[in-house]
């Protein structure tokens, strides 16, 4: 017993001080609750976000803050879900375009970032070539602020550098069968279609789930993508908001206000999500 | 009839036509900062553009190199990078252990490393700025303040990919230890450590790719002393996508190192919990 507890107290001691540390942003975030909810006088306030609720800036924010995520991993799901499919059959080089499937997701996101604004930009690389090629007679513009095709772009931009990820989480899941299931099914008669149906696709789904989850909290809090490509104002978002009242509008109990609401939103979704699989888990 | 990819003739079609795909897109775009990096900023202006440059120069380095201290920017880069790693693991390795020994740990760590990766940095940034201002962390020339940010994403990486390794590793070898009147804390350095030295290597390269390519609070954190990432965002927004480029190109080096070796750790660390 005092050895258990001999080790017990190392245990303590080697995880209290990465835990401590970690747990230093807890009152870093009553900070920002402070800012975001009190005066100078230190007394409560609802001035900060009056606001920012008068701003149409924070409206439009938190509009695309729900659309752009919800779209972007829609896509990203749907196409990963394709690509290991397809993916699945390829034997091919598989250690090489495995490593280049993961490219857009390795390389720096600002790197990424850029490549994109070189090929959507009015004057860049895809209406270029479109011209060349006499493509189009009148050229798009792929990032004109507010419109629709931005909104587009943006999510594709997106959802291109991390669909790869959702089509790895997802292979993987595929190759744990089997492969003499599927020649037995074929042997049995199934087409490609049902193979892909009836097996493939159930054994993909829980896969699909995973990856989705951990897309959408990385997808909730978009910040780079439009901010690079479109600036603030072009595809305004909750973070990238934040960020224009803290470093351009030095209104900081405004930034705090907006980035607390969408961390605020985010671990609801998170415990939501842990008791539905919480709840599932104990139903199975 | 065989169910197998790549015998038959639509199925090799189906082959090739996915590879290209693959290399189109994914590799198309890196080439892009090349050729930009590499052309006049003149030519950036240009229209139509074509894929060839017209004129190669060595340029935009050079104008680099003579207008910032761009060997500054590197070594803050780099600096920062390196702190946050150290700390990371540092802190993180030890609490890995203590979480694949000790059931509570466990769960206490796991869920806090989580629990830290819903968070969006911003929200952790603003306050932050407000602490580190009259600390005189804020902007610091070595990147001080940055390197205690990033410790909150390594932190959590670095205990993660640990615990999964220690986790893996029979605990046979460290009750061996206990009875030749071994320590708990000798244990843990001198058998469990020494043992998991690949997870450390590849917690080290994720950690240090982590905060390499980290934008939100670099952008917040130093206003003038700036770490590659924010610098080419600047470069972007001024249009100088030559001298961007330049920057990019120069960013991306460790990352495709890292790619080209890791590709099965990248692919894991990514199924292992999502990291990044």
């Amino acid at each position: 017993m005092t050895h258990r507890r001999r080790f017990q107290r190392t245990y303590i001691a080697l995880s209290l001080p990465a835990l401590l540390y970690l747990a230093l942003q807890i009152p870093l975030l009553g900070t920002a609750m402070h800012s975001a909810l009190t005066d100078e006088t230190g007394a409560l306030t609802t001035d900060h976000l009056r606001r920012v609720l008068a701003d149409p800036l924070f409206g439009r924010a938190a509009l695309n803050n729900i659309l752009l995520p919800v779209c972007s991993v829609a896509l990203e799901a749907a196409v990963g879900l394709f690509m290991a499919l397809w993916f699945y059959r390829i034997r091919l080089g598989k250690t090489l375009w495995r490593t280049l499937a993961i490219v857009p997701f390795a390389v720096p996101e600002i790197v990424y970032l850029l490549t994109m604004k070189l090929l959507f930009r009015q004057h860049g690389y895809l209406n270029s070539l479109a011209l060349s090629a006499g493509l189009l007679d009148q050229l798009p513009g792929w990032l004109t602020p507010g419109s629709a095709l931005l909104f587009g772009v943006v999510v594709l931009v997106d959802a291109w550098r991390v669909t790869p990820l959702v089509f790895l989480i997802v292979l993987s899941a595929l190759e744990q069968l089997d492969e003499s299931v599927l020649e037995a099914a074929t042997v049995d008669g199934a087409r490609i279609s049902e193979v892909i149906r009836y097996i493939q696709v159930p054994l993909a789904l829980p896969a699909l789930g995973v990856a989705i989850a951990l897309r959408a909290v990385d997808a909730f809090r978009i910040f780079a993508t439009p901010l690079v490509l479109v600036g603030v104002q072009g595809l305004p978002v909750m973070t990238s908001v934040a960020y224009h009242y803290q470093a351009d509008l030095y209104d900081t109990p405004a930034a705090n206000l907006v980035a607390l609401a969408l961390g605020f939103a985010l671990a609801v979704m998170a415990l939501v999500g842990f008791a539905v699989v919480r709840r599932r888990e104990r139903l199975v | 009839m065989r169910h197998r990819p790549g015998t038959a003739r639509g199925g090799r079609i189906l082959t090739a036509v996915g590879l290209t795909l693959l290399l189109f897109f994914n590799l198309g775009p890196l080439g892009l900062v090349v050729r930009q990096s590499v052309t006049p900023e003149a030519e950036t202006a240009r229209w139509p553009l074509s894929l060839i440059p017209a004129a190669w120069t060595a340029e935009n380095i050079v104008s680099l190199w003579s207008t910032e201290t761009l060997a500054g920017h590197v070594m803050l880069s780099l600096l920062v990078a390196a702190g946050a790693t150290l700390g990371s693991l540092v802190l993180g390795a030890p609490a890995g252990w203590a979480a694949a020994r000790w059931r509570t740990a466990e769960v206490v760590s796991t869920r806090a490393s989580l629990l830290t990766r819903i968070l969006p940095p911003i929200a952790i940034a603003i306050p932050l700025t407000a602490i580190l201002i009259p600390a005189g962390l804020y902007n610091h020339p070595l990147g001080l303040g940055l390197v205690a940010a990033h410790m909150t994403i390594g932190i959590p990486i670095a205990l993660l990919i640990t615990y999964t390794a220690f986790r893996d590793l029979p605990s046979e070898l460290e009750d061996a230890a206990l009875v030749d009147g071994c320590g708990p804390t000798m244990t843990f350095f001198r058998i469990a450590l020494p043992n998991v030295r690949g997870a450390l290597a590849s917690s080290s390269i994720l950690v240090f790719l982590t905060s390499w390519d980290e934008f939100t609070y670099a952008i917040l954190l130093q206003l003038t002393n700036r770490t590659m990432p924010p610098l080419i965002y600047y470069y972007t927004e001024y249009g100088q996508l030559g001298a961007a480029s330049t920057l990019a190109f120069m960013t991306l080096v460790p990352a495709v190192i890292v790619i080209a070796a890791l590709q099965r750790l990248l692919v894991r660390g990514v199924l292992a919990g999502g990291l990044r």
